[in-house]
Parts: structure tokens; sequence; C-alpha cells
């Protein structure tokens, strides 16, 4: 039976790929992550989880043409499903919600 | 062939349908990434295929690897001790030959055990490297369980035949280089069978 709940780094892929839209495909979702996550990520590893997102349902995958700049191989272009969205959503809920009342988080310092 | 197209290809090879990874990782490569990046890169996605493969079908892995075993240890008992005796009757001819001194004339005759564990450890690779689902794992998995063998040399475990071990003392130099040698030559003939069976494209990186 298929996960239900996302790990930090699938949810990260899934956020990236929302964030960028309809060009979402490695390099660019590498970069999303390494950007605005401030951490260095495997391609290998974003692959893998992305084909088990994929096996979940959560994202869908297109190829596109081969282009020269990459040695004549396509990119793999990915879209975030609707079942993928509710994940995310269900994810910021339960994360919300552990958030709220603690007050140690509270005042910007820790 | 550059440093950048042998790790794609070695990528290729052990990760089948990972082109779309290996255009991306060309292009950051190209974009800047050194190619110390690359290899890292590389090597982390192979491995990562590998664990993905071992969890598809550990039963189909497992099975790949009972099989490389069985080729090394019916190679060894079968044809490695005839291959040492054919060595055995001939070096001498050849050290009487060249006249060579007893101390070169000692190297030379451990070279006799060369041969058959070359040719056993490769051949395993090879049957390894079938055209299944699971090659690159089964490849990996067996290189794994050569170099856990060696690496317990002074344990007792279950190793296919003696020259498993003597080949790594016979060697000119420093015995642990074995722990690279007897997987290098399992990999060479698990990608070389690969190779074969999934032919590589023409198309230069």
């Amino acid at each position: 039976m298929a996960r239900q709940h996302l790990t930090d780094f699938e949810l990260m892929i899934l956020l990236a790929i929302l964030r960028i839209g309809d060009d979402a495909y490695g390099v660019p979702i590498a970069r999303e992550i390494e950007q605005t996550g401030k951490r260095s990520v495997l391609l290998g590893a974003i692959y893998t989880a992305l084909d088990r997102l994929e096996e979940n349902g959560l994202v869908t995958s297109t190829y596109g043409d081969p282009t020269p700049e990459r040695g004549g191989r396509a990119k793999r272009f990915f879209k975030v499903t609707g079942k993928g969205l509710k994940a995310v959503k269900d994810t910021q809920k339960a994360f919300t919600a552990l958030w709220s009342g603690i007050p140690q988080l509270k005042g910007g310092t820790a | 062939m550059t440093a950048e197209q042998v790790a794609l290809r070695i990528l290729r090879l052990l990760s089948p349908g990972s082109d779309a990874l290996a255009g991306d990782l060309l292009e950051r490569h190209r974009s800047g990434k050194s190619r110390l990046w690359l290899w890292r890169q590389v090597l982390a996605a192979i491995f990562a295929a590998t664990w993905r493969e071992w969890n598809t079908d550990r039963m189909g892995a497992s099975r790949a690897v009972a099989v490389g075993w069985a080729t090394m240890l019916i190679f060894f008992f079968i044809a490695g001790d005839l291959l040492a005796h054919s060595a055995d009757q001939t070096l001498p001819k050849l050290l009487g030959y060249l006249g060579a001194h007893r101390a070169a004339n000692v190297w030379l005759e451990s070279l006799r055990y060369i041969p058959p564990t070359v040719i056993g450890c490769v051949l395993s690779g090879w049957i390894v490297g079938r055209p299944v689902l699971f090659y690159a794992a089964s490849v990996f998995i067996v290189l794994f369980a050569a170099v856990s063998a060696l690496a317990w040399y002074a344990a007792p475990v279950a190793v296919p035949h003696t020259l498993f071990y003597v080949v790594v003392l016979a060697l000119p130099y420093w015995w642990w280089s074995g722990l690279l040698i007897v997987p290098l030559l399992i990999m060479i003939g698990g990608l070389w069978r690969a190779a074969s069976t999934h032919p590589l494209d023409r198309q230069l990186v």
C-alpha cells in the first residue's frame, strides 16, 4: 500500500515543482531546493523521490524534445496532480497544527 | 572519450532509463559544476538506483548474487586448477628462456593464479549481467559480496576457492589491492554484458 504521508524531501520537491510551474524538470527543481532550502541536493535522489511520487500518483511526468546542449537527451517535465496538491495541503495543515501553541517558537527567538 | 562521457555512459549502463537525469547532469556540468561534482552525482545516482532495484525485487537480486557466486565456484573448481596447472607447465619454460633472477622467478610463479581468477571473476559478472531487470543491482551486490568476503579474509567465510584468496596474496604489491581488483573484474564482466545487451547510442556527450 502506498504511503499516505510525505517525507520532508518529498514535500520540498512538490513545493519546488509548484513554485517553478510549467518548466519543472530536474535542473530547476534542484536549483529551487538549493536556493530556497539552503541545502545541496543530489539529482539522483531527486529522481528517486520523483519516481516514488509518480508511482503514488502525486506527480505526473512528460518528456520534452531532445536538445543538443543536453547531449541529445530529453528533459523530463513534472507536474503536481490534484492528489499531490492535496497531500501538500494536508502536510501544511499538520505542520501548522504542530507549530501552534509552542511557546519557544513565539517572538522570533528560539 | 572524455571523463564526462565515461561517467554518463557508466550511469546509463548501471541505471537504465536515466537519460533525463544524465541530461540534467550534463546541463549543470556545462553551466559550471566541476568534474568532481559530476562524478559524485553519477555515483550517488547509481547507488540510489541500485538500492531501489534491490528493494523492488529482493528475491531477484539475491538470485543474481547466488548465480554470481555459483559461477565463480563452478569455474574455479572445473577450470581453475586446470588453468593453473597449464601455467605450471609453461611458466618454468618461460623463466628458463628469460633466465630470470630467483626473486623474479618467485614473482612470476605467482602469476599462474591470476588467469583463472581473472577469467572466473569476469565470467561471474558477465553471467550476472544478463538481460535481467536487476542487472545493475546484481552486479553491485556481487561486487559488494566480493569485497566483504575479502575484507573478512582472516575469518572463516564461505568463498568459492582458495584461488580467490591466493590471487590477493600473489599480486606483486599490497595485498589489499585484491579488494579493488576482484570486484573490478566482476564489474567489468557485468558492464561488458550489460553493454552488449543494451547497446550504447553513438551520440557524443
